[in-house]
């Protein structure tokens, strides 16, 4: 083994662990404030009940759902991003593979909260394992997630052994003995022995095919908690497939969003470099025109057809959401597409841009799935207070939303802290590739 | 002064909230407490909160009646009335929106006024077609989405047809809300602030009282059909709009006049609304022909804050009225 | 008092005024309920002549049952029997058929039922007149098809008559009303016969009851015949759905391929994680 190289790398990715900024602290500040009043948000909630909320008897699912599907599609795409770069050898996916994984697990945990938050009786939420009925999708979902959970967190932690091995014995790194500790007890003796790397090497391959399955099953399942209702704009056989490729779009965008924070605030330009961008860049070029052509095969076939139902939801995306609609599914879909099309234009800004503009996009795009279908249900809206007719988000909401993203920016910096947010030993595999 | 008064009864709301979910746990560990001790231990009581907000102490053998009188009706309710399968049916030809049965039954199920389990709806099949008077209650579907979908069973299918609700179980996810392609279910949304008489043990054929956080739906007056009573809708309609009655038997009744059901349908051309969606309704309708008013009497007498629900198509969403 | 509770005060007050009241608090104190009686006569089945009495409240929400009113049925002057209104607001007394009834000069029992009136309810009283009459029923069965033949006669000082051009109906008892099958008028015999259709729904047996009946009759108030018998079509006893989408339980094709996933995910994770000790194992004969 190469002990330069090691060091090399030790040096350049472990200050991070070893030393913590004050801008750190502060940004850190700032997250939790938004995450206290996030609380706050929800205290008032539980007091006065949902009645805080915008929703209401006919738009009974608002921003907490789309929030909670726009999660657990991020993370479902780092899941499949992670597995399929690991599975295929990817020659370039060593810094990018463990971000991909840590999105995966870190939006799997906050994901579900916002379904907590939408259901009324909070405290009955065991009654779900407690009497579940398997005909019900929410019940194929609390399965397909737990389910997930475990399997997102054992891939992640098979994936660190090698590295904890790594900090465990580098011998010059200065840091808290708590961590050293906590590196040996992780580390499982992981010594490198032939057997050892072969049994490794198998269970992540393993759990990386198991991962990919999972996130296409999970998602689909979740998809067809809207799928199996007849309501127009959900009833619709190519949700399951839609949901999968919407979820991997916005899990490349936000992959290539943290690589750009991360490479810039943590000093990693020499690991992150143009190629991973260009590279993702591609990925997320395919399935942006996947996802439009999806969304535009969804719609072709409903406005053609033009079912009662379908043309007034249809007539509502094109008026009362005439500017999410074009936003969601022009822009979103077409800035990507066009920014990477084009090769002068592949710079990193310009490729992270495109990203968050893909990220905000989907969201939006989740909202207009769930929203203006709500309000247009079989039976025309009547006979309820007018000011019942429309969704419009409130502050809880909103509070409660800018805490799940908080929370999602928290608990990365976290492990950003505990552990390298690049992995070691990837990198110097594929410098030994390099060298032979 | 008032105001503070609210804010501090808002506080003992929430600490009974949170209370009751740890509550929830001391009664599962008292629960296995109770079963080891001997049975008809009185003179143990248990300190509860009571719903003004103060501390009482109840002895415990009487929570234990209660709560087992809950479980009773509970079950009760899951079996349903032996050998019927209840049937409604309702001729738009005779309703002018006199909205009794929304009064009625708001009354019955201690429903705030707000909350409809039956709606009046102002329905236009086409552009062309004239306007007509719509009540909506629950369809009790044959193949009912928001039981499918209920992931507690909180929502179930009895065998007399009925599907109720059992606001004990129910987790508040909505799902079956967005299920019922009818709109026939209501959220409740906040606390509903009724006094439930101190002796009343819950029974989901009633569903009394509402619970914040729960869905809320017409059980068609299930207790009711057990003393072989007419639902409240069905009594309280001055127009003899609401027939109600056993499929078994071929007979509804409004209370005035009784009528074979197969004649009803074959006579006046009986349908289901929607029957595209496959959800197989147990209330069909007849259809509003041979009106005996005009669309416009239910406007008549109407509060304006009512009058306003049927101009859904003038209000933006500002709030504020197209001009 | 808290503003649920002034709201429900607010709504039993108003309850008790009825409808047509003018809204004002003060007052509500001292008006009391102003009841409605229905008042009606009926000789079933065995005879039996009883005197029935609903006492309800007429409000905005619909009649409200008055329980525990305490009601007298007279017969002219005489005190028939006392009863007290059960919680559905009905109360009923027997006639005994020993005692000789007083009938008036045109040969009709007038009858009363009067309430008193007590702290809350107003007193209130009615008055029927019934003609006795008797109706016999005869079911036949002629060439596969089945009649209802009903007879009505009366007692006058002339002896037995029939009873003509009076309304008499043939009805199923249903379970929340009598369900008419026929309804025609008596001819100069005093007969009506009708076809009983051979499509009415029965008991699980086909088992049904035949009613020959004076509904509501002006001058002979409520008077049936009843006799059961195999005339109806036998009940479908649906078996309940025991797997499907919205039962308990759930089709077998979901349990099974649900198991299947479950089992193989969760067996590759369980794999993965013994590879895990494996790993340690490894590691701890390597330190050695």
């Amino acid at each position: 083994m190469n002990r330069t190289n090691r060091e090399a790398l030790l040096s350049d990715l472990t200050p991070e662990i070893a030393k913590t900024s004050r801008s750190w602290y502060i940004v850190f500040g700032i997250l939790l404030l938004v995450f206290i009043v996030g609380i706050y948000g929800l205290v008032q909630q539980i007091d006065k009940g949902h009645i805080v909320t915008g929703m209401r008897d006919n738009v009974v699912w608002g921003v907490y759902i789309v929030n909670f599907i726009f999660f657990m599609g991020l993370s479902y795409a780092g899941a499949l991003v992670s597995g399929t770069l690991h599975l295929f050898k990817t020659p370039w996916r060593a810094p990018v593979i463990r971000l991909a994984e840590l999105i995966t697990v870190i939006s799997l945990a906050i994901g579900p909260f916002f379904i907590f938050f939408c259901v009324g009786r909070l405290e009955r939420i065991p009654y779900i394992l407690a009497f579940p009925r398997i005909q019900s999708p929410i019940v194929w979902d609390v399965i397909a997630i737990l389910t997930d959970v475990f399997g997102a967190a054992i891939f992640l932690y098979v994936s660190f052994i090698e590295d904890f091995a790594i900090l465990r014995d580098a011998d010059n790194l200065q840091i808290a003995p708590w961590k050293k500790k906590m590196y040996r007890i992780l580390s499982l003796g992981y010594q490198g022995t032939p057997k050892q790397k072969r049994i490794l090497s198998f269970s992540r391959n393993v759990m990386a095919a198991m991962i990919i399955a999972i996130a296409i099953i999970v998602y689909s399942v979740l998809a067809w908690i809207f799928g199996v209702t007849l309501q127009p704009g959900w009833h619709s056989t190519i949700f399951g497939p839609y949901f999968v490729i919407a979820a991997v779009f916005s899990g490349v965008g936000l992959l290539i969003v943290l690589m750009a924070i991360f490479r810039k605030i943590y000093n990693l330009e020499k690991y992150i470099t143009l190629k991973h961008f260009v590279n993702l860049g591609i990925v997320l070029f395919v399935i942006a025109a996947f996802f439009g052509y999806f969304t535009f095969s969804d719609y072709l076939t409903k406005w053609y057809g033009s079912v009662k139902m379908d043309k007034i939801l249809i007539d509502k995306l094109f008026t009362e959401f005439k500017t999410y609609f074009i936003f969601a599914n022009y822009i979103g879909i077409l800035t990507p597409i066009i920014i990477i099309a084009i090769p002068r234009l592949r710079t990193i800004n310009n490729i992270t841009i495109a990203s968050v503009i893909a990220l905000l996009a989907l969201w939006v795009n989740r909202y207009i799935i769930i929203v203006p279908t709500l309000e247009t249900p079989f039976i025309p809206i009547q006979d309820t207070r007018h000011d019942w007719l429309f969704y419009s988000p409130t502050w809880v909401e909103w509070s409660l939303t800018a805490a799940g993203v908080a929370v999602f920016g928290m608990l990365f910096m976290i492990i950003s802290k505990l552990a390298p947010i690049i992995s070691i030993s990837e990198l110097e595999e594929a410098a030994e590739k390099n060298n032979t | 002064m008032e105001k503070k008064e609210q804010d501090s009864s808002s506080r003992r709301k929430f600490i009974r909230k949170v209370g009751l979910s740890l509550g929830s746990v001391a009664v599962a560990g008292s629960v296995a407490v109770a079963r080891e001790a001997p049975e008809n231990e009185s003179g143990e009581t248990v300190k509860l909160l009571s719903p003004d907000g103060t501390l009482v102490e109840v002895d415990r053998s009487s929570i234990k009646k209660a709560r087992a009188q809950t479980k009773e009706q509970i079950k009760k309710s899951y079996k349903g009335i032996p050998d019927r399968k209840f049937v409604m049916v309702i001729d738009l030809a005779k309703c002018k929106n006199a909205r009794k049965c929304v009064d009625a039954c708001q009354e019955g199920h201690m429903l705030p006024k707000d909350h409809e389990w039956i709606k009046i709806q102002l329905l236009q099949d086409s552009e062309l077609a004239s306007k007509y008077w719509f009540p909506k209650p629950c369809y009790h579907c044959d193949s009912p989405l928001c039981v499918s979908v209920c992931p507690v069973g909180a929502t179930y299918k009895r065998e007399d047809g009925i599907v109720l609700v059992d606001n004990k179980r129910c987790i508040g996810c909505k799902f079956c809300m967005t299920a019922c392609p009818y709109s026939a279910r209501v959220f409740n949304w906040k606390d509903p602030e009724v006094d439930v008489p101190a002796d009343h043990v819950y029974d989901p054929e009633l569903n009394i009282p509402p619970v914040e956080g729960t869905v809320g739906k017409c059980v068609f007056c299930a207790d009711k059909l057990r003393n072989n009573e007419l639902p409240r809708c069905v009594k309280a309609c001055p127009m003899g709009v609401i027939y109600f009655g056993d499929l078994n038997e071929d007979a509804v009744t409004n209370g005035v006049e009784t009528l074979r059901f197969s004649s009803l349908m074959l006579d006046k051309h009986g349908y289901r609304h929607m029957e595209e969606l496959g959800t197989m309704p147990t209330v069909y309708y007849l259809p509003p022909v041979d009106r005996m008013y005009p669309v416009e009497i239910g406007f008549e007498d109407l509060d304006e804050s009512i009058s306003d629900r049927y101009r859904t198509k003038d209000f933006t969403k500002s709030g504020k009225t197209k001009k | 008092m808290s503003k649920a509770s002034i709201k429900y005060v607010s709504l039993f007050i108003l309850v008790l005024l009825g409808p047509g009241s003018n809204l004002s608090a003060t007052a509500v104190q001292d008006s009391k309920i102003n009841p409605y009686m229905l008042f009606t006569y009926l000789k079933d089945t065995d005879s039996r002549q009883i005197l029935q009495v609903k006492m309800t409240n007429i409000t905005q929400v619909g009649e409200v049952p008055l329980p525990g009113l305490n009601i007298g049925f007279y017969n002219n002057e005489a005190l028939l029997g006392e009863a007290i209104t059960d919680t559905e607001g009905n109360a009923s007394c027997t006639i005994g058929s020993s005692l000789p009834l007083f009938a008036s000069e045109d040969g009709s029992w007038p009858f009363s039922a009067i309430f008193e009136g007590d702290s809350l309810t107003e007193e209130t009283y009615s008055e029927l007149s019934i003609y006795d009459v008797d109706i016999q029923m005869m079911l036949s069965e002629e060439e596969g098809e089945r009649f209802v033949t009903l007879h009505a006669t009366t007692l006058t000082s002339d002896g037995r008559v029939p009873v003509t051009g009076e309304e008499i109906g043939v009805y199923v008892p249903r379970m929340f009303s009598l369900l008419p099958v026929s309804i025609g008028m008596l001819d100069e015999n005093g007969a009506f016969r009708i076809k009983f259709p051979d499509d009415m729904p029965g008991d699980s047996l086909g088992n049904l009851t035949v009613i020959g009946r004076f509904n509501d009759h002006y001058l002979f108030g409520n008077v049936e015949r009843r006799e059961e018998v195999r005339w109806g079509t036998e009940a479908e006893i649906t078996a309940p759905v025991y797997r499907s989408l919205w039962s308990t339980l759930a089709p077998k094709w979901m349990i099974i391929s649900l198991t299947i996933m479950l089992l193989g995910v969760w067996g590759h994770y369980t794999y993965v994680i013994i590879n895990l000790f494996r790993i340690r194992k490894e590691g701890l004969k390597k330190k050695e």
